[in-house]
């Protein structure tokens, strides 16, 4: 209980810092703009048509899609790539709180700023459909047309289909909120197991590194290099599907009940599973982690 | 169950620290009575600060164990039990000012209001009051300030690395009045600095640390 306290003590410690860093307010401008960049399509779409838009929808289609998520997640490592805090600032907070609290405080760091910055996300692209929004839980003329219409052929938009078909706005929502923040705490959790294990540096640069392997392990790739031919796509697809730790936070790269893709389900277990198995292994190295710090100021 | 009495504030035994292939320290054992001001003298890269670091709690040796209060840090406990500590310099938070940053540190320990703050912050000669963030202070000013954080939880040991760097004659009897002060009240307090003038009239015993290895106590009134 005590720990517990402490850990939030550290994390709130942690999220002060925050208020007087630069680039905290740059990704949270860079959040924005990507919000309004990204849903952008969608909403002309309902301005040229004059059709109306499920409240979430904006953000439905936008994070629907592998890209959007991937240029969100590098937006998001601007701020967490601060964290652990393993300078002398840092180090005297976990001298008082104990490694374990400590530790637990940077998870809980991580998980609400990931949290937040998601919310943010949904936000803004709420914000930026407001005027012609309703809040019902069913589909817009938006979507019918994104879906049904020549428009919906766009490979951005074939989910759509899929989408409308299958599941209500609000479910899938929240599968895809779920998909976006577990991908990018899989993110997060590598850049802080790998800051415990090894060195900021390498952190940092295998966060990216599987950043890079959502540009990389792609369906056309995949054709590309095995030699395959179009009809031959949905092996690819399956290939993408199951390599990719990007593929895995894409909806539209799922089992919908008639292929072999993994099912929504499975593809949450493996990113949470994965993000936990990397907190575990960063606990049982903090135990004997050697506080490299040399004072002085700290940047916060 | 430790006595209080008769256990000593720290035991080194075996300590060797190794970062690659760098042998910092070198199979160190010795052992420090409570109650009294011990020194560390050695030029810079002597391996001081790392055995500071060791006894605090911030590196796991590569062999051998340091125990504070009875209690082997990295088994019993993460960190020293009971003690305050000022090792490089605590990286402070430029903008906020000493009383802030020392308020998150000592919500951290558990204390509750703002009168233990104000009070270390008193007891070193600054101004609790002060609005400026800690990014304008002075070096010296940084250093009283990272005494005081020492002070907070009004620990039974203090290990304090270079306390007087940076501060004016007038702060280094500052200084020493207040560990002279703190010694009465029967703390510990183990001091380290390259400068062996500067601790030796203060100390009850002095050990001077050369390439990873300590000699033995070269004053020491208990002898």
């Amino acid at each position: 209980m005590c720990d517990l306290r402490k850990a939030w003590l550290c994390a709130g410690w942690n999220l002060y810092t925050l208020r007087k860093n630069p680039r905290f307010y740059l990704a949270l401008v860079m959040g924005c703009l990507l919000c309004w960049m990204l849903t952008d399509r969608t909403l002309a779409i309902s301005r040229d048509f004059h059709t109306d838009l499920q409240v979430f929808e904006a953000f439905i289609w936008c994070f629907a899609d592998g890209d959007s998520i991937l240029y969100a997640s590098l937006v998001l490592m601007l701020v967490l790539s601060a964290f652990p805090r393993l300078d002398a600032a840092g180090s005297y907070v976990s001298f008082r709180a104990g490694r374990r609290a400590w530790l637990l405080g940077q998870v809980l760091t991580v998980l609400v700023i990931t949290l937040g910055y998601c919310l943010l996300l949904l936000i803004c692209s709420m914000l930026l459909g407001a005027g012609r929004v309703h809040a019902r839980n069913i589909w817009s003329d938006t979507a019918t047309l994104l879906s049904f219409s020549p428009g919906g052929f766009d490979p951005a938009f074939a989910v759509t289909r899929k989408m409308v078909k299958l599941t209500l706005p609000y479910p899938a929502l929240a599968q895809i909120f779920v998909l976006l923040f577990l991908f990018m705490l899989l993110l997060s959790s590598v850049q802080l197991a790998f800051t415990v294990l090894k060195s900021r540096q390498t952190g940092t640069a295998l966060a990216l590194l599987i950043c890079l392997t959502g540009f990389i392990l792609t369906p056309e790739r995949f054709m590309q290099w095995l030699h395959l031919p179009l009809e031959f796509t949905f092996y690819a697809n399956l290939l993408a599907a199951w390599l990719s730790p990007l593929q895995h936070a894409t909806y539209m790269m799922h089992n919908f009940g008639y292929d072999l893709l993994p099912r929504l389900s499975t593809s949450m277990l493996l990113l949470g599973g994965a993000s936990v198995a990397l907190l575990a292994l960063s606990a049982l190295r903090m135990r004997h982690y050697n506080y490299v710090f040399s004072g002085g100021i700290a940047h916060d | 169950m430790t006595d209080r009495n008769t256990t000593p504030a720290i035991q080194v035994e075996g300590i060797r620290m190794r970062f690659g292939a760098d042998t910092v320290i070198k199979d160190i054992t010795c052992t420090w009575e409570a109650g009294k001001i011990h020194g560390i003298v050695g030029r810079n890269g002597s391996g001081k600060t790392v055995l500071m670091k060791c006894i605090c709690g911030f590196l796991r040796p590569t062999r051998g164990q340091a125990r504070v209060f009875g209690r082997t840090i990295g088994k019993d406990v993460d960190f020293a039990p009971d003690t305050g500590m000022l090792i490089e310099a605590p990286g402070f938070l430029p903008h906020e000012t000493g009383m802030n940053n020392l308020l998150w540190l000592a919500r951290l320990s558990g204390l509750k209001g703002r009168e233990r703050v104000r009070t270390c912050i008193e007891m070193v000669g600054l101004d609790p009051n002060l609005k400026k963030g800690v990014g304008k202070y002075s070096m010296g000013m940084r250093r009283r300030l990272g005494i005081a954080q020492a002070l907070l939880d009004d620990p039974r040991l203090l290990i304090l690395d270079e306390p007087t760097n940076g501060l004016d004659k007038q702060g280094v009897r500052d200084v020493h009045a207040l560990l002279t002060c703190l010694k009465a009240q029967g703390k510990t307090v183990l001091l380290a600095s390259h400068n062996p003038l500067d601790i030796s009239g203060l100390c009850d015993s002095v050990r001077e640390m050369d390439g990873g290895v300590m000699s033995a106590a070269y004053k020491d009134i208990t002898i």
